[in-house]
């Protein structure tokens, strides 16, 4: 058996340190992406938004009202 | 850009075949060529051929309504695709609706254990010549070595994933002895073209059993964390990490390795002494004083060791397979490797750990609970593959990757940090491997709990939500949601 002398502990705590120090930086860039997918869904979101309050869109719902009331009327797309 | 296509035609099992799918390949053009005769005819037919893109396919099967219509709507969106391949549908008797056969991307390891591309395997036709054509040497195997030689020099093989081909059930016929020998010739060639490796056999199922060489004798540094402590399991007095370690020296084949183990203050003096005995001087003992944190156990562990390769190993594991190092070792080698798993059993024989799954959000085992010889979709569960993720229940690494990444991140101590350290290793480019002839048993409980803290889940999914839904190599749900 081998046994790692106690002399050394401060080596020890600065790769241990590293380490850590090296996954936080990993961390950081990979929450910089998740943040950027995350606004990438809320551009959608607002580009959503955008689309329902355009004219094209209320007026495509006033003409397809009554074919949405029929179908809800019979028990489809609830 | 126009897409042009020409099918090269196999008659299929019934006359009327060939009008079927000529029927569905409305707009390309289709050529019939003979089963027995398959690479003289294809390989004169592509000389003759002006197409862009040739695909030799099975009349048995048909192509959906708009299927050349995606082909070419895939090809023109990636214009350096080579190969194109894609899922599948299988009609079922006395079903509606075909069942899809979903497939994993282009993973160049699988490929040398099983032909998954499958039946419409799309190729540029300036490939086919460059390389040659089919190899009428190779009957019964031409398509599977034209697959193997292609994936050497491709710029980009492509999946769609999208069954463009139906076909009917069952599945191709068994391979005969003929083919066997073809198959067995085409993947010798193709593991000495490709870094070197061994036929163990080929199956008439369509699996084959071949293994990368382990190049030198590394050390191998396992680094097993524990308490160190017997406690009663079903009313035995059992202490894991004896096992463990009595089981590794016992069987294990390769025997260039140390043992790591990280030991809790609260370590029994004779559980040491024992572990001296069992090891001798392949034991390394290092203490853990502070509070317990998994990770920075394993970190700890992974600064002592001086191997090329790290092993990180659960105390609560017995070894199957006494050549599980070469296995796992022949694939960490491998270039740009990151990390490496094992197959993994529960004491009741069902399936623990065939790799990590990503799926809707959720990390989860491949194979959980499924029975001892469960092969898997698409027989996932018998073949070394590439995969996005492996416990760290028994996970070899280069000791650089280790480092490179971090190793476990400390601000995971009990839950995921696995989950991440996949993450970060595949996020620095690397490849995660998995194979089933590297088998443990890995007595955690199945229903155990694993008491998760919504910081662990903050953390882990903080990093990475915007990748806990990947389907490249694993296309399917998980086995039951994670514990």
């Amino acid at each position: 058996m081998t046994e790692p002398t106690t002399d050394d502990t401060e080596k020890i705590d600065l790769q241990m340190r590293q380490l850590a120090l090296v996954d936080r930086i990993i961390g950081l860039e990979a929450q910089i992406s998740a943040l950027k997918a995350g606004m990438n869904s809320e551009a959608l979101t607002k580009q959503l938004k955008e689309v329902r309050s355009s004219t094209t869109w209320r007026v495509g719902r006033l003409v397809l009202w009554p074919y949405f009331a029929f179908n809800r009327a019979i028990g489809r797309n609830k | 850009m126009t897409f042009s296509l020409e099918f090269l035609l196999i008659p299929g099992s019934s006359p009327k075949s060939v009008e079927r799918f000529t029927a569905s390949a409305a707009g390309a053009t289709v050529t019939l060529v003979g089963r027995d005769t398959l690479a003289a005819d294809v390989n004169a037919a592509i000389a003759a051929s002006v197409a862009d893109y040739v695909c030799v396919v099975d009349s048995d099967g048909v192509l959906p309504k708009d299927a050349l219509a995606r082909l070419s709507s895939f090809a023109a969106g990636h214009p350096d695709a080579t190969v194109l391949f894609s899922d599948e549908a299988v009609r079922q008797r006395g079903k509606r609706h075909p069942r899809v056969v979903a497939k994993p991307i282009f993973s160049p390891e699988r490929l040398r254990c099983q032909f998954y591309f499958g039946d419409l395997v799309v190729y540029s036709r300036a490939l086919v010549e460059e390389l040659g054509g089919l190899d009428a040497s190779l009957p019964g195997a031409e398509l599977y070595d034209l697959a193997l030689r292609a994936s050497l020099v491709s710029s980009s093989i492509e999946h769609i994933d999208s069954p463009l081909f139906v076909r009917p059930e069952p599945r191709v016929t068994a391979l005969g002895t003929v083919a066997l020998e073809s198959t067995r010739r085409a993947l010798e060639a193709h593991l000495a073209a490709s870094g070197g490796g061994t036929v163990v056999s080929v199956g008439a199922d369509g699996v084959h059993h071949t293994r990368r060489p382990v190049s030198g004798e590394p050390l191998v540094s396992i680094v097993i964390p524990s308490r160190g402590v017997h406690s009663v399991i079903d009313g035995v007095s059992t202490c894991y990490v004896l096992d463990a370690v009595r089981g590794i020296m016992d069987k294990s084949t390769y025997r260039n390795f140390e043992i790591v183990v990280v030991l809790d203050s609260v370590a029994e003096p004779e559980v040491v002494e024992e572990l001296r005995l069992i090891a001798g001087d392949k034991f390394v003992k290092v203490d853990w004083t502070k509070p317990f944190n998994f990770s920075d156990k394993i970190n700890l562990g992974a600064i002592h060791a001086r191997g090329d390769f790290i092993l990180l190993l659960n105390d609560d594991v017995d070894l199957i397979t006494p050549g599980w190092l070469e296995a796992m070792l022949a694939l960490a080698q491998r270039p740009n490797a990151g990390m490496v798993g094992a197959m993994l059993y529960f004491g009741d024989e069902t399936i623990q750990h065939a790799g990590h799954g990503y799926w809707e959000n959720d990390a989860s085992h491949i194979g959980l609970d499924a029975p001892h010889n469960d092969p898997g979709p698409l027989d996932g569960h018998r073949v070394e593959r590439e995969v996005s993720g492996v416990t760290a229940a028994c996970a070899m690494m280069p000791t650089a990757v280790f480092h490179e990444v971090g190793g476990l991140t400390n601000l995971l101590p009990g839950n995921f940090n696995d989950v991440d350290l996949c993450m970060k290793t595949t996020w620095l480019g690397y490849d995660i491997y998995w194979t089933p002839h590297a088998e443990l048993y890995h007595f955690e409980s199945k229903t155990r709990d694993a008491s998760v803290h919504s910081f662990e889940v903050e953390i882990a999914w903080g990093r990475w939500s915007f990748r806990m839904h990947d389907p490249r190599y694993w296309p399917y749900p998980h086995n039951r949601p994670p514990a």
